[in-house]
């Protein structure tokens, strides 16, 4: 329904190339490489946490099918080799926002359960956490739908979302204004839209639990490479 | 097939690698989309150019797709409705908890189900991280997600309790939820049930009696249907009926008047005076001679301590024959002399008859005797 028409296409080989071309990318996916031992610990963690685990079979999107490894009992399996990669990739976007003094806007389920345990860890990451629906017009019309105050009147340098199919909306805006969205796809979800997707799952509140850990990192990370490189004098973010 | 990193950057095209089936019974892989067709990308990769990964590099990682697909199996489940489970409690609020039961979504576990007995604030019911058993109630919804219930296995095990507590005939405290018509509602060992009319005994059916607590004995369970009948007349009769024996000389106040006979409530415990046994005359109209509500004496024949029902009798404690009829309330006042004159008269029959029997046996001849053995002589 909400098809964006000037997303970033992720699989084209023109694009691949000219990714690769860009320094950052290169110096990233080196470092990745570099990790070889790391990866598997936490391709464990993930493992352990749930993440691997798709939706059953029958409801999975068609352009899931790349990062799917394949189906047991009924459930697809998501491939873990890939979900490291890009994990490792929309983390470092995260980190670099930070480090560039830009905000970044958290959106997650609004179960209760699962809000509690993500709360506190957006709270220490310093990133604005969006209770309850994501109005529309948010992003695109901030002063009429009267939102902006949940992200602190500034748009926000990228989104991380933790429910991607249940925002839509808010991946349409923010590819509307050019703003990154790291998101974590399931298998039921159309991973086109968002600009760094991370196929995992996002039902289990373990799993959940670790996106925002592993957010909450980078995001510090971030505020410590911002302050070596020399302190956010000019338009402290928050 | 290496694992980490080994095909290169960000998703190889999905053409290519396609959609690998993994079978549950192995570690057997098989390809469903056919390898040999060269996708639109592959043939704009290799005109185009990409540049050359490194293979080798990622070998020595030394964790392969084998090594992935046993850690998931470590994961696997088969969870269907009406399994029990054991499970971590993730969090709980007041509609509900989520429960770790390893399987995709955390299990939902309603406020509803967290126990038999009403829960006054569920958010602190339980505490996060109790491992406990659950029964799954549910199948999976769309996003996966199983119910459960703690409710019915507690259920379950208070269908056992109180089975095994009618086999043993065992008396149980319960205490009383409601009143209607037909007799009362009651809650034992956490299941509801109830107490019919005839049964009640001595309790009054009316809405004074909400909160109080009594005993009674089980009659009828029928777990299908959820039905659990009591009887308080029963524990009653079990505990106060020791009290007196037959030939005993008791108070008690009038019931009921039926053409055959009076009931008689001593006690709690129920008894019938027939009519045969009110007095030596023939009674002709019972309604004459007693009203309900009148205290009255009378002796016990005999008791039935299972059924709770007792036989009295006047017609032993009337001094002359028909005494009743002309003149109950001097029969009442002379019971007890005349009550202990008829016992003290059974007991000498008693033993007079006692002293015979044995005459009898001791006259008896032995001599001649089949058992004996022959004379030797």
């Amino acid at each position: 329904m909400f098809r964006a028409s000037r997303t970033l296409l992720q699989e084209s080989p023109l694009v691949q190339r000219k990714l690769l071309q860009l320094p950052a990318e290169q110096r990233l996916f080196e470092e990745t490489m570099l990790r070889g031992r790391e990866n598997v610990n936490l391709v464990r963690q993930l493992i352990r946490n749930r993440v691997h685990m798709g939706h059953r079979a029958f409801f999975s999107n068609r352009r899931m099918y790349q990062y799917i490894y394949g189906e047991r009992n009924g459930m697809h399996v998501i491939n873990l080799d890939k979900t490291v990669i890009l994990m490792r990739r929309g983390m470092a976007l995260i980190r670099e926002m930070v480090a560039n003094n830009c905000t970044v806007m958290w959106c997650a389920p609004n179960k209760d359960e699962i809000f509690r345990v993500v709360s506190p860890l957006a709270q220490q990451a310093n990133a604005y956490l969006l209770r309850g629906k994501f109005v529309p017009g948010t992003l695109t019309d901030p002063v009429e739908s009267r939102q902006a105050v949940r992200y602190g009147y500034k748009l926000p340098g990228c989104l991380f979302i933790m429910n991607t199919k249940d925002n839509a909306r808010a991946v349409h805006e923010a590819a509307l204004l050019s703003i990154p969205v790291v998101g974590i796809v399931d298998t039921d979800v159309n991973p086109d839209p968002v600009t760094y997707p991370i196929p995992g799952n996002d039902e289990s509140p373990q799993a959940i639990n670790l996106y925002a850990n592993f957010a909450m990192q980078a995001m510090l990370e971030g505020k410590a490479l911002r302050e070596r490189r020399g302190g956010g004098s000019a338009g402290r973010s928050r | 097939m290496a694992f980490v990193l080994s095909h290169g950057f960000v998703g190889r095209s999905s053409r290519s690698v396609g959609l690998m089936r993994v079978s549950r019974y192995g570690s057997a892989v098989t390809m469903v989309t056919a390898e040999g067709r060269a996708s639109k990308f592959e043939s704009m990769r290799k005109k185009y150019g990409v540049p050359q990964t490194n293979e080798k590099a990622a070998d020595d990682v030394g964790f392969s797709y084998e090594d992935f697909e046993s850690a998931v199996s470590e994961y696997e489940y088969t969870l269907t409705q009406g399994d029990n489970v054991h499970g971590r409690i993730f969090d709980c609020s007041s509609r509900g908890a989520l429960v770790d039961i390893g399987a995709k979504a955390a299990a939902w576990l309603p406020a509803e189900e967290f126990s038999t007995r009403p829960v006054d604030s569920p958010s602190e019911y339980f505490a996060p991280d109790t491992e406990m058993e659950f029964v799954i109630t549910s199948k999976e919804d769309m996003n996966g997600q199983l119910g459960l219930s703690v409710r019915r296995l507690e259920h379950q095990k208070c269908w056992d309790r109180v089975v095994q507590l009618q086999a043993e005939d065992v008396p149980v405290t319960v205490e009383v939820i409601a009143v209607n018509r037909g007799g009362c509602l009651v809650t034992v060992e956490g299941l509801r049930g109830f107490i019919p009319q005839s049964h009640s005994g001595n309790i009054v059916i009316n809405e004074s009696e909400v909160g109080r607590k009594v005993t009674a004995k089980f009659l009828e369970l029928d777990p299908e249907r959820n039905r659990v009948v009591l009887s308080h007349k029963l524990a009653m009769a079990s505990t106060q009926m020791v009290n007196y024996g037959p030939g005993d000389v008791v108070h008690g106040i009038v019931s009921g008047v039926k053409p055959y006979g009076i009931f008689v409530d001593i006690n709690g415990v129920s008894g019938l005076l027939h009519i045969s046994q009110i007095s030596h005359d023939r009674v002709s109209d019972i309604d004459s001679l007693m009203e309900v509500g009148q205290q009255i004496k009378c002796m016990i024949l005999n008791q039935d301590k299972n059924k709770g029902r007792m036989s009295l009798s006047t017609k032993v404690l009337e001094d002359k024959p028909g005494d009743m009829v002309r003149d109950p309330e001097q029969v009442f006042e002379t019971a007890d002399e005349v009550a202990a004159r008829y016992k003290q008269k059974l007991e000498e029959e008693r033993k007079a008859s006692a002293e015979v029997a044995e005459e009898i046996v001791s006259a008896l001849d032995f001599s001649r005797d089949d058992t004996d053995p022959p004379d030797e002589s």
